[in-house]
């Protein structure tokens, strides 16, 4: 507790960074911000106080984006899907996993238990805000259900033929056509 | 298995470039950014509403993007691309705001745009947002008691406490008295740890508060 509480400890910067935030420092964010490019547990709960600012400021995501974020995704970020060869994964069967895991709180197993029928595929690239609006879809608002249910998605997708890791390569060799600058090809060694 | 994994990984990692690592890393990051930068305009005042503040976002989140792209190459990939994002996103925000105070000449026509700056604090202030936060509390504390005696202190802790609500009372006792954690406090109240940490900033900073009023009503007599 008290190491948490010390001047320049995360705990620290980041009640400095909800109080910037509070009064709208613009330089302070700035200074945090700058932090947590090199602090890995920092950039993280950063992450997770805007999406609960977000939350208490009644934020609704994004819908649409404008035509120049759009360009520019389009351009740069390929929005489509690809192809694997494995059969896309359901939220039926994470939770048919899960509701096996012995390490799991039973109240986790008990909820992948009334979930082993839901045919809902995941998307390829699951973030945890991807989970969330699969939770809120679902109706469920267990956030450590939710964490425990990405991890053990994740797992699976990588059990599965590293397909997560294809698709990468895929996007990546798009993106590689994509790039403004001319990038060139590496040299053969 | 899990050793060809940790190969492939390897592999994968080196052959790609810093410009592909950051696109890979926008895309991983890109629905919290958006929400983070429509935070950063909504909490720096730029904007109100939740139309207004999501039309702004969006700029936002286009300059940042063409920025990020521009100097892809430059990036650091040993960097949290999520602090590195929203750090050129709040510049873009600040340049934002200038622009926009530009085209008006007039602050006063931006709208209802508040200061985004925080008032100038005197230099005991500045001292005090240095203080670790349980030597805060301790020098709240000792003002009120024998620091010496512990049966004192928790008299002066709970008179102290007596000052905030209860769900704010109940929060720094946990906190304080308990010595929990951000985890444990999370887990307590089932939340994150980062809406954990946020509640108990609001609450200490609700305490200070009237701590201070009180003082200075005793002050005044």
């Amino acid at each position: 507790m008290e190491q948490e509480l010390l001047p320049n400890s995360n705990r620290w910067m980041i009640y400095q960074y909800i109080q910037a935030l509070d009064s709208g420092d613009l330089d302070h964010i700035e200074q945090i911000l700058q932090t947590a490019q090199r602090d890995a547990e920092l950039d993280r709960m950063i992450g997770e106080v805007n999406q609960e600012y977000a939350i208490e400021l009644g934020l609704t995501p994004l819908a649409q984006t404008s035509a120049k974020v759009q360009e520019l995704l389009g351009k740069y970020f390929s929005q489509e899907e690809v192809m694997v060869e494995t059969q896309p994964l359901t939220v039926g069967d994470v939770a048919a996993r899960m509701t096996g895991d012995q390490e799991l709180p039973k109240v986790h197993r008990e909820i992948g238990k009334s979930l082993i029928n839901n045919p809902l595929v995941l998307p390829e690239w699951l973030s945890l805000q991807a989970v969330r609006q699969i939770g809120a879809k679902l109706r469920l608002a267990d956030e450590r259900f939710l964490r425990a249910f990405r991890d053990a998605a994740l797992q699976m997708m990588m059990g599965r033929g590293q397909a997560q890791m294809a698709a990468t390569r895929a996007k990546r060799s798009r993106r590689w056509v994509a790039s403004p600058k001319a990038v060139k090809p590496r040299k053969q060694k | 298995m899990e050793a060809c994994l940790k190969a492939e990984e390897q592999i994968f990692r080196e052959e790609i470039t810093p410009r592909e690592r950051l696109y890979a890393a926008i895309e991983e990051h890109l629905d919290h950014l958006r929400s983070g930068v429509q935070v950063l305009v909504a909490r720096s005042g730029t904007a109100e509403g939740n139309q207004a503040i999501n039309d702004v976002a969006d700029e936002i989140l286009a300059m940042t993007l063409e920025t990020a792209i521009k100097i892809a190459d430059r990036y650091d990939p040993s960097l949290n691309a999520y602090s590195w994002l929203l750090t050129i996103a709040s510049n873009k925000l600040k340049d934002y705001r200038k622009k926009i105070a530009r085209e008006y000449h007039h602050a006063d026509l931006i709208g209802n745009m508040p200061d985004p700056q925080p008032k100038k604090q005197s230099k005991s202030e500045l001292l005090w947002n240095e203080l670790a936060e349980d030597e805060k509390l301790e020098r709240m504390l000792s003002k009120k008691t024998d620091p010496s005696r512990l049966e004192d202190q928790l008299f002066g802790l709970e008179e102290l406490l007596s000052l905030v609500n209860e769900n704010d009372r109940t929060l720094l006792q946990l906190a304080y008295v308990g010595e929990m954690s951000g985890q444990e406090l999370a887990t307590v109240l089932s939340i994150t740890k980062a809406a954990a940490l946020m509640r108990l900033s609001r609450a200490r900073s609700r305490l200070y508060d009237a701590y201070y009023k009180s003082e200075k009503s005793t002050r005044e007599g």
